[in-house]
């Protein structure tokens, strides 16, 4: 029977280091290089034997600290081959280790102080003028320079409206949708509408499936065209459509 | 009018923080004379009888509720987009934001692990962006944080970041 045994889990190999070197109530300039590197490696099999899914960086780090342990177990005179080194992080000593500790250290302590800030920006909010969405003017130009839509930002767009369309109850419909239809309607739409219209105002809320569909596949092919443009006033900003 | 109310208007209707120099232009004011306005009104609203303050953020001005309403705030309105960072998101963000520019192989040195898929997922997130090529070997592209990583953690300017004893202390 396999038991759970509970184990904290490590982004690194430095985070892992760091709970051993805390674990053992020692200043990290005073660790004993041979006393971690046996933690370490016994943390590793542990965490093998848990299946633990292990990154491979956690190996490179044991391979060092074996690499750094013998080395003081050599006379200095003794030089030891280093032609397999692009394999191993570029750590040639207990000193340098400590170092890297370190640097580690602190930018680890940084990232508790910016979840600190995360946090207290989470009890602020913001006003943002549900549905009737307002976005910056700028009168000097027509902000055309954030086109740069991704795919994903695409994909994200009809995942909503895709997502609204589960919300509602469904009943079963003929699929009397063309492309071609839907273009003329988009165009329509569009013509009437100047400063255009947010990509989600053009599916109606009860659409079926067949229709929002169709209405996309409509949008890719006047982009296409050349007739309509879709760009975003703002990044994760709704996306806007309009006529040429 | 004049033109303090105005600028308590604008930022009233602002959903995103608004540079003072926009709010001088749209009023035709001295963007001095409007950053004494937001400088007054920032002062008011800190004031105990008000619910909601005006913050500093990205360089720019917007209102936003005291942390201290959060609770009942979230009685009433649900933040559809609540998420919180991964920790590893974290740590790359903090050496992003002090060591900007910065390339992918710097920061993987100082974590340890691999950084692709974080640097990927803090990138369409808008928390970073890169900023060119480094001049060396392959050209790695440098990575730096963006307005919209400021606005996240309600930061100023990037001066604005922790200030922790240096990394030897």
């Amino acid at each position: 029977m396999e038991y759970q045994v509970s184990l904290p889990t490590f982004e690194g190999p430095f985070a892992l280091l760091f709970h051993l070197i805390e674990k053992a109530e020692v200043d990290i300039y005073e660790i004993s290089i041979a006393e971690i590197t046996a933690q370490y490696l016994e943390t590793l099999q542990m965490m093998q034997e848990l299946n633990l899914d292990l990154a491979s960086e956690f190996m490179v780090m044991a391979a060092t600290l074996l690499k750094i342990k013998s080395k003081k177990l050599l006379p200095e005179s003794v030089g030891i081959d280093d032609e397999d080194d692009d394999e191993l992080l570029a750590i040639e000593s207990q000193e340098e280790l400590v170092q890297r500790l370190l640097e580690y250290r602190y930018f680890r302590n940084v990232a508790e102080e910016l979840r600190r800030y995360e946090q207290e920006q989470k009890r602020v909010f913001v006003r943002s003028l549900a549905g009737k969405k307002v976005v910056l003017i700028n009168p000097n130009q027509p902000d055309f320079s954030h086109t740069g839509i991704t795919l994903s930002g695409l994909a994200a767009a009809f995942e909503k409206v895709l997502a609204a369309y589960q919300r509602q109850p469904q009943e079963v419909a003929p699929d009397d949708f063309s492309v071609v239809e839907q273009m003329d309607y988009i165009l329509r739409v569009l013509w009437q509408k100047k400063g255009g219209l947010e990509f989600t105002a053009l599916f109606s809320p009860s659409a079926h499936l067949g229709e929002i569909i169709a209405s996309f596949v409509a949008i890719l092919e006047l982009v296409r065209l050349r007739k309509i443009v879709v760009w975003q006033s703002q990044p994760f900003g709704d996306l806007i459509v309009m006529k040429r | 009018m004049e033109i303090k109310p105005l600028v308590e208007a604008l930022l009233f209707m602002a959903e995103e923080p608004l540079p003072p120099d926009k709010i001088a232009e749209t009023l035709g004011a001295k963007t001095k004379d409007v950053r004494k306005a937001l400088r007054e009104l920032q002062q008011e609203y800190a004031a105990p009888e008000h619910g909601i303050q005006v913050m500093e953020i990205a360089k720019g001005f917007q209102f936003g509720t005291k942390p201290a309403a959060a609770p009942i705030i979230e009685k009433l309105f649900k933040d559809e987009k609540s998420f919180s960072l991964s920790q590893a998101a974290l740590e790359t963000l903090a050496i992003i934001a002090y060591r900007q520019p910065v390339t992918k192989i710097d920061i993987e040195n100082i974590r340890g692990v691999k950084v692709d898929a974080v640097l990927n997922t803090l990138e369409k997130r808008r928390f970073i962006r890169t900023m060119g090529r480094k001049d060396a070997p392959g050209r790695p592209i440098l990575y730096g944080t963006t307005k919209e990583f400021l606005r996240y953690f309600g930061l100023k300017d990037l001066n604005e970041l922790p200030r922790l004893p240096s990394v030897n202390e």
